[in-house]
């Protein structure tokens, strides 16, 4: 295969990674594990094969593509190849990703944001300028078009909650970007199950389709199972999904951007078969970036929290000063799902609020059995019990149960395993994601991140990405 | 051997699985083992054997499975000085089927491969048109496969991995 760089996974990381390598004038070829979805911006492209977002007769068949759970033992269970979720369960940290080409993208909240953590780049790794990165998120943040939402999108919390009582979201507490078509756009059936018609901002639509032109290639349905060395530089080996047979592909160069779960098993079922190096870092400095999601049975009367964008926006407690960041959202693409009326009309009425910060990505991966494991522990990260405490309070004063899962953590925003530093003890790639002692084998995705951003972390990924994609694409 | 690697016990899974045209592919993609690497005991574990290409993965992956019990006699191989041999009934049991080694260039794909000639007088006739071939699939793993020469060519019989026997 004539091919400079293979990419493997097509979320922020892949995509910005590809973007870039494309720019360089390389000739890449990326692998993702999912298929298309079909969505009105990827049949305008003309993209075929596509597969369906999990919406009415569908809903079941496609929401699920793969769990990992204990009692299943090395197997996970893969109900679909072209599902949606891949969920990982487990006491210690449970984490949700998806499947697709656009990755993450299309479950997502759309909020495009920087790292809370001040100087989050500062003093990471050689390699590594702050003000480059900086450049870096704003580019990514503009690429997307993200911007806050106006006082008129519905439920949007800055207009909602001015008469709240008990919540509130004041001019000056800064409203997350968003990447999300604000101008024709619908505000409906745009969320964690994807966005049909394409309000909110995909990868698939913004970034791969249009490289597609030029020259980028893309094996969809293709789930990369191990990579080691080879004759001529890296060799993948790849299950496509769609022939049903296995192939094995070589290349000078291979970027890693499955996700953090993802990338972590690749790299630990390969090391397991000899075909990397010792890696002695590989799988510290794990993080959930301090994530508590919980359901709020707040069943506000006459409400529709169904409609908006995919976040409602951030808010605070009143009277608590320096609170976690906290988000709402409504259960945005029930309409989807087939379930009684009544029980749609009552979900309507609730909302999940999500709180996040800091955590000390101090977490541990682990394979044990040809199986990932995270050890991670709660107490170590006072940032979930400041969360907790806050959702104990909005329970308590407004009277309406908060549920969440108390002392068993679970993120949508899994970081590091594969870090970045100098230091081969201490992380697994340097300050250009190349992984130590690997020549022309990078990880350009969360699992990277040498720290919890304490915001989402779709930018500060894409921003990786983008200087590792640079760094193959510019060599020293 | 990077001796700061865990030791690879047995093979991945999904290899067990796949069919001999797939192997075929992994194998042109992999670097040579030398001689002087392949020295020592090897356990050895059957896959992708002619005839049985038919079978379901799921089912081809117990048959190979079935394959590394002591149902079967074949244990593996032996390395050294130049040569080497099949063991059975143990992985340093009696030594039968034995072969030379020669670094070259497989006829098959051209890349550099280790290359096992069992055509020498100690083995008995219906051996001596075995041509094996060795690359390294990964530290301490090594996929190898075994060809029938004939006077029309190379054809392949069988592929299967060593792992150091300790
Ligand atoms: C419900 C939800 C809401 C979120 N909201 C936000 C938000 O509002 N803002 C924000 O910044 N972040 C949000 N996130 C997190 C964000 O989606 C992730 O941080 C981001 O997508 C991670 O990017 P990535 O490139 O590391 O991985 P991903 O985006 O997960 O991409 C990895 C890709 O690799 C593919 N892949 C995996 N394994 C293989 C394999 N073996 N072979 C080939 N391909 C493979 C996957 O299918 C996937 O497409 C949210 C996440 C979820 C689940």
């Amino acid at each position: 295969m004539n091919t400079d760089v293979i990419v493997v996974g097509s979320g922020f990381g892949g995509a910005f990674a590809a973007e870039r390598l494309i720019a360089s004038g390389l000739r890449v070829t990326l692998l993702e594990r999912g298929p298309w979805r079909d969505t009105q911006p990827m049949r305008a492209a003309g993209v075929w094969p596509r597969s369906p977002l999990p919406y009415g007769r569908n809903f079941y068949r496609q929401v699920l593509r793969s769990v990992a759970m204990p009692g299943l033992g090395a197997r996970r269970l893969r109900t679909n190849a072209h599902g949606l979720f891949d969920l990982h369960l487990a006491p210690a940290l449970s984490v949700v990703c998806s499947s697709g080409v656009g990755g993450g993208s299309h479950v997502y909240s759309a909020m495009n944001l920087r790292p809370a953590v001040p100087d989050y780049w500062a003093a990471r790794a050689d390699g590594i300028d702050p003000e480059r990165m900086e450049h870096y998120s704003a580019a990514a943040i503009a690429r997307m078009g993200a911007r806050p939402p106006d006082a008129e999108v519905p439920n949007f919390v800055g207009t909602r909650l001015r008469q709240d009582a008990l919540l509130q979201a004041e001019a000056t507490l800064e409203q997350p970007a968003m990447g999300y078509r604000f101008d024709g756009g619908r505000y409906r059936d745009n969320s964690f199950f994807g966005s049909q018609d394409g309000s909110k901002i995909t990868l698939d639509a913004l970034i791969l389709a249009p490289l597609l032109d030029r020259g980028l290639r893309v094996h969809d349905l293709h789930e990369v199972l191990s990579i080691g060395r080879g004759a001529g530089g890296w060799r993948v080996s790849v299950y496509d999904h769609r022939s049903r047979r296995y192939r094995h592909l070589t290349a000078p160069r291979v970027v890693l951007a499955a996700g953090t779960l993802n990338t972590l098993r690749l790299l630990f079922a390969s090391r397991a078969q000899g075909a990397l190096a010792a890696l002695p870092a590989l799988g510290l400095g794990i993080g959930g970036n301090g994530d508590v999601p919980a359901y709020w049975r707040c069943a506000v009367p006459e409400a529709d929290f169904t409609e908006g964008t995919p976040c409602h926006g951030r808010f605070e407690i009143r009277g608590v000063d320096d609170g976690p960041n906290l988000t709402a959202y409504g259960l945005n693409g029930i309409d989807g799902v087939p379930m009684p009326g009544r029980l749609r009309a009552r979900l309507k009425r609730d909302l999940v609020l999500v709180g996040m910060g800091a955590d000390g990505a101090n977490g541990i991966a682990s394979w044990r059995g040809g199986r990932l494991r995270f050890h991670y522990s709660d107490s170590a990260n006072p940032i979930l019990a400041r969360i907790y405490r806050a959702f104990d309070l909005i329970g308590h004063r407004s009277g309406r149960p908060v549920h969440f899962l108390r002392r068993w953590p679970l993120t949508v925003h899994p970081l590091g395993g594969a870090r970045v530093s100098d230091d081969p003890l201490q992380g697994v790639v340097d300050g250009r994601g190349q992984v130590h002692g690997l020549p022309g084998l990078y990880v350009a995705d969360a699992a990277a991140l040498p720290a919890a951003p304490g915001a989402p972390p779709s930018m500060t990924i894409a921003a990786w990405a983008s200087h590792v994609a640079d760094g193959i694409g510019r060599p020293v | 051997m990077d001796l700061d690697m865990p030791a690879i016990e047995q093979p991945p899974a999904d290899l067990l699985g796949q069919r001999q045209a797939e192997l075929d592919e992994l194998f042109a993609t992999l670097a040579p083992v030398s001689a002087a690497q392949a020295d020592g005991y090897w356990r050895g574990t059957l896959m992708a054997i002619l005839g049985f290409g038919w079978l379901p993965r799921p089912l081809a992956r117990l048959w190979y499975r079935l394959l590394r019990t002591p149902l079967n006699p074949w244990r593996g191989k032996s390395f050294a000085q130049g040569g080497g041999a099949n063991r059975w009934f143990g992985v340093r049991g009696p030594a039968f089927g034995r072969f030379k080694l020669r670094e070259t260039h497989s006829p098959i794909d051209g890349q550099p491969v280790l290359w096992l000639d069992y055509d020498i007088p100690e083995n008995p006739r219906f051996l001596r048109p075995i041509r094996g071939e060795a690359r390294m699939l990964g530290n301490g793993l090594v996929l190898a496969r075994m060809n029938w020469q004939t006077r029309r060519g190379l054809h392949r019989v069988l592929y299967f991995t060593l792992t150091p026997a300790g």
